[in-house]
């Protein structure tokens, strides 16, 4: 009688948790989705993304290239090609 | 207390009672809070979701490369339905593969460009991207003041990279190891002048920028699922349906080609390009990322990229680096060509030239 209760309290422990776990972790899958899907919050992370963009692109440098180097950039492009699709 | 002693097992079913009871209530309690909360996520969307099976289906789908070919036709089949309930026109989207003896290769005249930004909008008219909210473009075209620019003539022949008994290892020695022939720098760049802005401007350079398709992309090896790859075509493509968002390769690529949708993708149904490909243009999802794939959809059929149809001077040029006699590889040959600085290691397939 006793074991019996027992696993049925244990039964009804772990299905309680499991049932309260869900609703909790729904409750916040919902907070998280109406949270970005404002679209304020989707465009200033879009604008975040771009200010990181233009800082990235404006601290490049392009270099002009001598014909060896040209070659051999090129020499490279085509074996690292051929090494893994032939 | 005499009362507790003289009747103990009492005691012990009260107590199983209450708990009994509260775990009851717990469980209620959680139950209800599941049902409001799926109610409340279900009349906060405006209608039922329509393709629930088909999200589900694809909730479970593996990557496209490793699928059996009948799953890959299931998943097509999918697609074509969701894009054609979705957009109300019939949607195509095929899985034709690379080309065979074809590495793509692109080269752009930054002497040409006049920063019209036809590509850009050529490019996501083609490719489905978002409209607004948020604006999601490819293509970013980087106005650079004239002045930027350095070039010097008699250093072009000099200088050689170095081959070692170990290996070429590229070094470059010589002439003009220590000041370069010449370049571009970006500094001050304005990536996002005015659209009704007359173009172009005579003291500014117009420099689009792209994903380069990198032979060896950074961004590729930092995804942790694969979802990005090279194709046999050198094009660096994504499989939306495995990407999980973590943005990982968007911090490794150096030249700020990927874009994250943030949001749902607003794409018009009247604008929505129902010619797409699983790599390429289908429309994407919320939480993926997107960049250029030289329009695979296209380029796979034997055609070129739209921005280069859009271009209205011709600075564009796109062909096969495995061909000699290509258009590219004359250039590369012949002409000025650029490359970014940093960015040696990755050996980009997008080149930028003058004359």
């Amino acid at each position: 009688m006793r074991n019996t209760d027992k696993s049925k309290r244990a039964f009804f422990t772990k299905a309680a948790a499991a049932v309260g776990f869900v609703a909790a972790a729904d409750h916040v899958a919902n907070l998280i989705s109406e949270h970005s899907d404002s679209i304020a919050e989707i465009n200033n992370n879009s604008a975040h993304d771009a200010n990181a963009r233009t800082t990235l692109l404006q601290k490049k440098k392009m270099t002009l290239m001598t014909d060896d180097e040209k070659q051999q950039m090129l020499d490279e492009i085509l074996n690292f090609h051929d090494k893994n699709h032939a | 207390m005499s009362e507790e002693r003289e009747d103990p097992n009492n005691n012990k079913e009260d107590v199983k009672e209450n708990r009994r009871n509260f775990l009851k209530n717990v469980g209620i309690a959680g139950a209800s809070t599941l049902m409001l909360g799926s109610g409340s996520a279900t009349a906060s969307a405006d209608p039922p979701n329509p393709d629930a099976e088909i999200t589900a289906a694809e909730w479970f789908q593996g990557h496209f490369v490793l699928m059996s070919e009948e799953d890959k036709k299931k998943a097509i089949e999918r697609l074509e339905k969701r894009y054609t309930a979705k957009y109300g026109k019939k949607t195509t989207v095929s899985d034709a593969p690379a080309l065979d003896g074809v590495l793509f290769g692109y080269a752009l005249n930054i002497a040409k460009c006049i920063g019209c930004r036809r590509c850009v909008h050529a490019c996501v008219k083609e490719n489905n991207q978002s409209r607004d909210n948020p604006v999601i473009q490819w293509i970013q075209v980087m106005k650079i003041p004239k002045g930027n620019f350095s070039f010097s003539a008699d250093k072009l022949k000099k200088g050689y990279p170095k081959t070692s008994a170990m290996g070429d290892y590229g070094v470059q020695v010589g002439g003009n190891a220590y000041t370069p022939v010449g370049g571009l720098s970006t500094e001050e760049a304005q990536n996002y002048y005015p659209a009704d802005e007359k173009v172009p401007d005579k003291n500014y350079f117009y420099v689009p920028v792209q994903c380069q398709q990198c032979e060896k992309p950074p961004c590729v090896k930092a995804c942790p699922v694969r979802a990005t790859f090279r194709d046999l075509n050198g094009v660096v493509v994504i499989d939306y349906n495995w990407c999980i968002g973590c943005r990982m390769c968007q911090l490794a690529c150096p030249y700020g080609a990927r874009r994250f949708n943030w949001g749902e993708p607003n794409l018009p149904q009247e604008e929505m390009n129902p010619k797409t490909h699983y790599f390429g243009n289908r429309p994407r999802m919320r939480g993926v990322m997107e960049k250029c794939t030289f329009c695979l959809q296209r380029t796979r059929e034997g055609r070129n990229p739209a921005c280069l149809e859009a271009c209205p001077v011709g600075a564009r040029k796109f062909g096969n680096l495995l061909d000699p006699e290509s258009d590219i590889r004359k250039i590369i040959a012949t002409k000025k060509v650029f490359r970014f600085k940093e960015s040696m290691s990755t050996y980009p397939k997008f080149f930028y030239f003058i004359g």
